[in-house]
């Protein structure tokens, strides 16, 4: 209404009065959905393939069958429903090779999280608590592994160490680790300041123990959001990595590599990008989604940043 | 303002001794280095010739100021697959790389901008879900997944851009919207968060209520403001684009420093891998060098931190 008085349009101020009210709304409706519906059927193939894969699967996978190579899927011209996606150039049900593939695919992704999660945590609560020396040696290296962009620093340890599971397991380590420190370190700056930190120094707790039993619990829930955040990550990383023929090597198989295998028939058999590609978006999607989240039930206060 | 140059200078030139570092460690990581380097025809006494050049027959810090004497003058060995200097072999190839870097960070910063504006003035409207919704997408979709697909799509099925190479206008654009779609996202992203910030500060309503019209009050007033934001991420785009150009470069054969550093991998062209990921990462630490700077001349707010 006041806005009318200068002549302009109104929604104006409201809208500089509050900003964005969707945003806010949507926020507050996600916190009180008790169960992410979104995020577990975006998540639902990868955990349940990854789980339980090798048994659901309709067919052997380890069969090579050319006579039945290419197929398209079931409901196209020359597709049969037993091999519901239709097959690949090794004539394998594309299908079961996707059900299998997810195995490998959530092992990479949690083992790797993990890892870069521990050295990121434990990296990030020294230089937070400790400052001084210590904070500006870890953060240097956090800009220096930073500064060289992913992908190459998979790709150098491809080189050096031979491209397989365990090298893109190590290179996910040593790169994610730097979003946790980064984080870790800002929350220890604050919550070292607050006064149940103080008074435990007053009691003669040692440095260990006010950091793992103190401090850690209180960071406990950022972890937790960045590392299903970062879970998405890995799920691309390595998926381009596969697609590269530089990630898992045989028998193992991710989505990735099957996309990849494809790749000089995948003109014809589009399918086998296009499924393998919709199950990686979904589960990257996925962790996004529930990582937003997880943020909003959470840590509220992380969410505007 | 002295002092934020110098330091920032000295800031660099430690990151890339990091970097120097990384990539030194990497390749001792085998166990005998001689061998990444040496032809696999090498005889034993070329190995001897060979280490005894390299200094590997010296303590590991002596080695490393070896590598870092050889590295400043640009000589990372020769290439063992096309037997020329490794590091004149990247350079030929940096400069496709950095020009759909450079398409695809303008594209991404006005698409980027756009949306992010259009989502944070209009909330709850459709734009703005739409805008959210895009910029969800944009961050789970893999670059080179969505690569493989517009090749599919709108080079073999429909012919309107070349499949591959570099060649006329037309082969630029499909690389470009696949790596800017990442970018969009991200600016997105940001410039958003940034924008519902600015709006709800008293100079922007002091314009309002002085009845500019609400064009100028977000296009001139507003956004000025929230663009430092972006500027702040530029570094980290550059970094985030030329490692998806890695991928995206593998499948539409452009022949950029990320297709050439895939094929040294395969071939375990060692030295030439070692030549790429410094350079690389030399130009990532030099454009967050040169952004940083930019940032303190146009935020002076941060000069003195």
């Amino acid at each position: 209404m006041m806005v009318r008085i200068f002549g302009r349009k109104s929604y104006g101020l409201a809208a500089a009065d509050l900003p964005d009210l969707a945003a806010l709304k949507r926020a507050a409706r996600r916190r009180r959905q008790r169960v992410p519906v979104g995020a577990i059927i975006l998540l639902g193939p990868l955990v349940i393939f990854g789980l339980f894969g090798p048994w659901i699967a309709p067919h052997d996978i380890m069969v090579v069958d050319s006579a039945n190579a290419l197929r398209p899927p079931a409901w196209m011209e020359g597709g049969s429903w037993s091999y519901l996606l239709g097959t690949d150039k090794f004539g394998r049900d594309l299908l079961s090779v996707l059900m299998v593939g997810a195995r490998t695919s959530l092992i990479v992704c949690v083992v790797g999280v993990l890892f870069a999660g521990i050295i990121g945590v434990v990296l990030g609560l020294l230089a937070g608590y400790f400052g001084k020396w210590i904070d500006n040696l870890i953060m240097r290296i956090v800009d220096v592994v930073m500064s060289i962009p992913g992908i190459l620093f998979m790709l150098l340890l491809a080189a050096a160490l031979g491209p397989g599971i365990k090298t893109i397991i190590i290179s996910m380590g040593l790169l994610m680790w730097c979003g946790y420190t980064r984080v870790m370190r800002g929350e220890v700056l604050s919550i070292k300041q607050r006064d149940f930190v103080a008074m435990a120094k007053v009691m003669g707790i040692g440095q260990s123990r006010i950091l793992i039993r103190h401090i850690l619990p209180s960071v406990g829930s950022t972890v937790i959001v960045m590392a299903t955040l970062q879970a998405g990550g890995a799920i691309m990383m390595e998926g381009g990595l596969s697609f590269l023929g530089l990630g898992v090597q045989p028998p193992y198989t991710t989505w990735g590599r099957i996309i990849a295998e494809n790749r000089n028939v995948m003109t014809t058999a589009w399918w086998v990008p296009v499924f393998a590609g919709l199950l990686l978006i979904m589960a990257i999607w996925g962790f996004n989604v529930l990582g937003d989240w997880l943020r909003d039930v959470m840590d509220p206060k992380m969410r505007r940043r | 303002m002295r002092r934020f140059i110098v330091k920032r200078l000295l800031l660099a030139v430690v990151t890339l001794l990091g970097v120097s570092l990384i990539v030194f460690v990497a390749a001792r990581l085998t166990g005998d280095p001689v061998l990444l380097f040496a032809p696999t025809t090498a005889t034993e006494q070329q190995l001897d010739e060979l280490r005894a050049k390299m200094g590997l027959d010296k303590p590991i810090p002596v080695q490393f100021l070896i590598f870092l004497r050889d590295a400043a003058r640009g000589d990372f060995g020769i290439s063992l697959r096309y037997s020329q200097p490794a590091m004149t072999l990247a350079l030929k190839r940096l400069g496709p790389t950095l020009e759909l870097a450079a398409y695809a960070f303008i594209l991404g910063l006005l698409g980027g901008v756009l949306l992010g504006i259009t989502s944070a003035t209009r909330p709850g409207s459709l734009r703005e879900r739409a805008g959210t919704t895009f910029a969800m997408l944009g961050l789970s979709v893999p670059g080179f997944w969505l690569a493989v697909i517009l090749m599919l799509v709108f080079a073999v099925k429909l012919h309107w851009f070349p499949t591959s190479g570099r060649e006329g206008a037309l082969s630029r654009i499909l690389p470009t919207i696949s790596v800017a779609w990442v970018a969009v996202a991200q600016i997105m992203r940001v410039t958003r968060s940034a924008m519902l910030e600015v709006l709800g500060s008293d100079y922007i309503k002091m314009a309002r209520i002085k009845g500019l019209r609400e064009r100028v009050v977000i296009w001139k007033h507003a956004l000025r403001n929230a663009l430092v934001p972006v500027l702040g991420i530029a570094g980290f785009l550059v970094a985030m684009l030329i490692g998806g150009l890695a991928l995206v470069e593998s499948v539409f054969r452009w022949p950029g420093i990320g297709s050439l550093l895939i094929e040294a991998v395969f071939a375990r062209d060692f030295p030439l891998v070692q030549a790429g990921v410094l350079l690389v990462s030399a130009v990532v630490i030099f454009i967050n060098l040169a952004v940083d700077l930019l940032y303190g001349i146009v935020d002076p707010r941060i000069r003195y931190e």
